[in-house]
């Protein structure tokens, strides 16, 4: 029988799973980065001037920028033929498993969304044309504004519902399934997808209240604190 | 018991089905749901009306051929049980049930409840088998089998091939099933000369005759009858790896 690929469908898979591990971990370290922001703009930006200038950013540029293609394109095709094999739908629908498992293609069209907005406000800015010298003076007028950070916010729930999915799912795909590690290994992924974002999450509402304290003032249980 | 029955009917592959309502009175909580629509369906005939078409073949659990949507869920609500094993019992009285048949784009309706399911045959032709040469019957220890292996074994040759997964799966795939299949014969010793070709073979069928792929929501797994495991897909994609990075030596 002829088939429209040697396995295409499981080297997309791989291609998927294989990208999407590397991601977390550029997520985790650019988190770290981001943290250099509590100890204002001067370390901040110093930090981001001597990444910058290190030579081996450059590979990890490279890597990272295949590792997003290539996990978006295997994303999409992997929807679109996943969504051709469901057919007909069903007239009473009841949803077996949870819905963050099933809508990986929406909460990845957000962070896709996010990703562009992030890189047309900081990363193309600063690394590429460089408008923007002062890195932390763009990151504080950027977080100024509540609907930026709200966006902000928001896209990274969803990450965190990507991440619940993704983490568990990756190792599935590699074949790993162990009576022991594999409810290790999901109890990593929950954690993750939680300690993630809100780490990013807690950066942003920073930096936010930090342009607007007179919206700190207002919460009602800060209420009296000057 | 009363029963509403929301049944789908339709009548042929390409002309559009439709929702047909059904009051039952007098159901007995000891009838399989089977039953209750042979009875539904006397009443059909006898009113001079088409009966509605349904599969089914051992009754008991075994053979895999029943198979349809009871509120959503295939094979019903109640877990590792095929739609002739489910019980009156496990509804309430006065419920609307909704009957709908298996939903996939391999699984085309071929009438009301009927589902084409030969796309699972076509796969299990590609490499669902062993070769070997036939001749009088071997002593029985001359092919050791750990005790671990025939049970692991086992386990997933309890796939009846129903098409549950298929059904549940949001993307319409036969991962669970192609993954049974794989995992029984692989741990065995005589699955093990055809490994590569059979996990090709069969993944490429898969894909060529309109299934979806897996994307591990394990909807699967909570519907499937005989409660395979996901780790059968796991199986799948270390098979798929496996024929993937080393040389062929068949
Ligand atoms: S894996 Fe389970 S649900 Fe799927 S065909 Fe086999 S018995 Fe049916
Ligand atoms: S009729 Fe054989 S399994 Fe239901």
């Amino acid at each position: 029988m002829r088939g429209p690929g040697f396995y295409s469908f499981v080297v997309y898979k791989l291609s998927a799973a294989l990208t999407g591990l590397f991601l977390i971990l550029f997520l985790v370290f650019h988190l770290y980065g981001n943290f250099y922001l509590l100890e204002g703009p001067m370390v901040y930006n110093w930090k981001a001037r001597e990444l910058l200038v290190n030579p081996l950013i450059r590979v990890v540029e490279v890597l990272l920028v295949i590792a997003f293609v290539v996990h978006i394109v295997s994303g999409v095709v992997l929807t679109a033929r996943n969504w051709s094999g469901r057919g007909e739908r069903y007239r009473y629908v009841f949803w077996q498993t949870a819905f963050f498992k099933r809508l990986m293609w929406l909460s990845g069209a957000v962070i896709l969304l996010f990703l562009v907005v992030h890189l047309g406000t900081f990363t193309v800015p600063y690394r590429i044309t460089g408008e923007v010298q002062d890195l932390y003076q763009a990151v504080a007028k950027a977080f100024a504004n509540p609907w930026y950070t709200l966006f902000y916010v928001l896209a990274f729930v969803f990450l965190g519902f990507h991440l619940a999915h993704a983490w568990e799912s990756a190792f599935q795909t590699l074949g790993v399934f162990h009576r022991v590690w594999t409810p290790v290994l999901r109890s990593i992924g929950y954690f993750l997808a939680v300690a993630i974002p809100l780490g990013y999450i807690f950066l942003a509402l920073y930096m936010f209240f930090k342009a607007n304290p007179e919206w700190l003032r207002a919460l009602p249980f800060l209420s009296g604190v000057s | 018991m009363r029963i509403r029955l929301r049944v789908w009917r339709q009548r042929g592959p390409d002309v559009p089905g439709k929702f047909e309502v059904y009051e039952l009175e007098d159901v007995s909580p000891d009838w399989s749901f089977l039953e209750m629509l042979d009875v539904l369906n006397l009443r059909l005939v006898r009113e001079g009306k088409e009966p509605i078409a349904f599969e089914s073949d051992c009754r008991e659990g075994i053979c895999g051929t029943c198979g349809f949507m009871i509120n959503g869920r295939a094979h019903g609500p109640l877990k590792g049980t095929t739609v002739c094993q489910l019980h009156m019992r496990h509804f309430s009285d006065g419920e609307t049930i909704t009957v709908e048949p298996f939903r996939a784009r391999a699984f085309p309706v071929i009438r009301d409840l009927v589902v084409d399911r030969s796309a699972l045959d076509a796969i299990m032709q590609e490499g669902g088998y062993i070769s070997t040469n036939v001749g009088s019957a071997p002593d029985a220890n001359s092919i050791p089998v750990s005790r671990w292996a025939a049970s692991r074994a086992f386990d997933f040759a309890t796939c009846i091939g129903c098409g549950a997964c298929v059904a549940a799966c949001p993307n319409g795939s036969a991962s669970l099933f192609l993954g049974a299949k794989v995992s029984h014969l692989m741990l065995l010793p005589q699955g093990g000369p055809e490994r590569k070709r059979r996990i090709r073979k069969m993944l490429i069928a898969m894909e060529a005759l309109g299934f979806g792929g897996c994307s591990n929501t394990y909807a699967c797994e909570a519907e499937c009858p005989k409660e395979i495991s996901v780790e059968a897909i796991a199986r799948m994609y270390r098979e798929a790896w496996r024929a993937m990075f080393s040389h062929s030596e068949e």
